[in-house]
């Protein structure tokens, strides 16, 4: 596993120039919108997580895979080591990015209630930490040239669902989804959290076990 | 040291069917055609691919039941892939030092400076031979018992095949390693390999001794009236041609004695190649 880290941490010093423009565009951004520090924080996880996911994109290049499966791990090793680098990016990521924040919202005063502030941020984590759990499969699964449209066809069956499920909630309980859940996660910060560490457990574990599976059954 | 018994893999338009074995000290060649089986049988010894059935061992063990750990004396090259080319030889170096422990950095980047591989330079921008090169030299650098080469001169000048292949003698001098090549360049192979196994759509048509291929077998040119009195006890394979017919035989002694005025050539692994493949069976 170590060599396997190792390699892709240099993958993305190789890669390096690419991925600063990207971080640049959310400092440009963050000025763009007036220091929102939420969309900059939740910005920064996402493309953390994006990027992490590179590291597949370039194993598979020019036949790569065929020959990292010759290297003295196993195949469930190198899946696992896809989640643990792409999870440490994004929460390294993640946690430079509120220390900047923190820093702008003691400079600006523009946040009044640090905890919906927090909420925000953890929920860009959050959604970055989904996302990778979900592209991992995606990109063992298919080939490089359908994955992008695989991603667009996942992402909007996701965004489909919660708009019906909100729309759902909305008739039954004749309240908004996002209300119900602000109020509750604010009323119950503890609570909150942990159903959200455990859900995010839930959907890695699901997520490695079906990665495992994929690469198990693949043939290079 | 590696042994495959009726390895059968089935694709749409193309199955193998292949045993072989690769002896310990030994340098085994596999020849054959494009699209003759050479890769699959690579991927298959590697578990790339899962055949139909048969059996595949790797030091006595089945190469199913191997563990990651079993794999650090193996070391695999393939023609296409390998570590991506946005990375550097230093960075290489790095990520084979933290999987292999028994790799030897110090002769790697020795190694390195003698055939002047940029040590920073990305590898997508090695020409051919440096890339050739930095392949057969990580596939080295670890001490690995067993060698898997698919084609690691293909696309070189004579002399960086002659570099390789200097390395690869040098390689086999230590005890107990052995060598599984395959290759199109014959001249490569008729001074490296102890034997050779040649695929013709994806079975073994030719097991033989390297030093026996070119001592004993031989072709023959002979006119039409000439083969109708030719003894074909001990032709394998003849081929028609605008002077009459080309004929492989294992036997060459016998018609050098017997048929003093034909056409005799010593046997060399691209004609037997070309007769094998093409000839038809007598």
């Amino acid at each position: 596993m170590k060599g396997l880290i190792l390699k892709d941490i240099e993958l993305m010093k190789g890669n390096r120039r690419l991925y600063a423009g990207a971080y640049l565009i959310a400092v440009m951004m963050l000025f763009m919108t007036g220091m929102n520090t939420i969309f900059f924080v939740s910005y920064v996880s996402i493309m953390s997580g994006v990027i992490g996911l590179n590291t597949v994109s370039f194993d598979q290049a020019d036949n790569g895979m065929a020959f990292l499966m010759t290297l003295p791990v196993s195949r469930k090793t190198y899946a696992a080591e896809k989640y643990i680098f792409g999870m440490c990016f994004c929460l390294v990521s993640w946690f430079i990015a509120m220390i900047i924040s923190l820093a702008i919202c003691q400079v600006t005063g523009n946040v009044t209630d640090y905890q919906e502030w927090f909420w925000g941020c953890g929920t860009g984590l959050w959604v970055a930490v989904m996302s990778v759990a979900i592209c991992i499969p995606v990109e063992f699964k298919f080939r490089p040239e359908n994955v992008r449209f695989i991603f667009i066809g996942v992402f909007v069956l996701i965004f489909g669902i919660v708009f019906a499920v909100g729309k759902l909630i909305q008739l039954v309980f004749g309240e908004d989804m996002e209300m119900i859940l602000t109020e509750f996660l604010s009323g119950h910060t503890i609570m909150g959290m942990t159903m959200c560490l455990i859900v995010c457990i839930l959907i890695l574990t699901v997520s490695f076990r079906i990665s495992a599976a994929i690469l198990e059954k693949k043939e290079f | 040291m590696l042994e495959l018994n009726h390895v059968r893999k089935t694709y749409d338009s193309f199955s193998l069917d292949c045993s072989l074995r690769v002896e310990e000290g030994c340098v085994t060649a596999l020849i054959g055609a494009n699209g003759a089986g050479k890769s699959t049988t690579f991927k298959a010894i590697m578990n790339l691919i899962r055949p139909d059935s048969g059996e595949i061992r790797i030091f006595g063990k089945k190469s199913t039941e191997m563990k990651p750990e079993d794999r650090e004396k193996i070391a695999v090259l393939f023609a296409e892939g390998g570590f991506n080319k946005t990375l550097s030889v230093s960075s290489v170096s790095k990520i084979m030092n933290a999987l292999y422990p028994e790799f030897d950095k110090m002769w790697f980047e020795e190694k390195c400076k003698y055939f002047q591989l940029p040590v920073n330079q990305k590898i997508g921008s090695f020409s051919t031979g440096e890339k050739a090169k930095l392949k057969v030299l990580l596939s080295m650098s670890y001490g690995a018992r067993l060698l898997i080469l698919d084609e690691p001169t293909a696309g070189l000048d004579v002399i960086a095949r002659d570099e390789i292949l200097t390395l690869l003698r040098e390689y086999m001098e230590t005890e107990g390693r052995s060598i599984l090549i395959s290759s199109h360049i014959s001249s490569d192979l008729e001074g490296f390999c102890d034997d050779v196994y040649m695929i013709d759509h994806g079975r073994i048509v030719l097991h033989e001794d390297t030093d026996t291929l070119l001592e004993q077998y031989g072709i023959l040119r002979v006119s039409p009236a000439e083969y109708d009195a030719l003894d074909k006890n001990f032709i394998l394979r003849v081929k028609k041609e605008n002077y009459g017919y080309s004929c492989l035989t294992r036997q060459k002694a016998f018609y050098l004695e017997n048929y003093p005025k034909a056409a005799i050539e010593k046997g060399s692994i691209d004609e037997v190649i070309m007769l094998m493949a093409k000839g038809e069976a007598v």
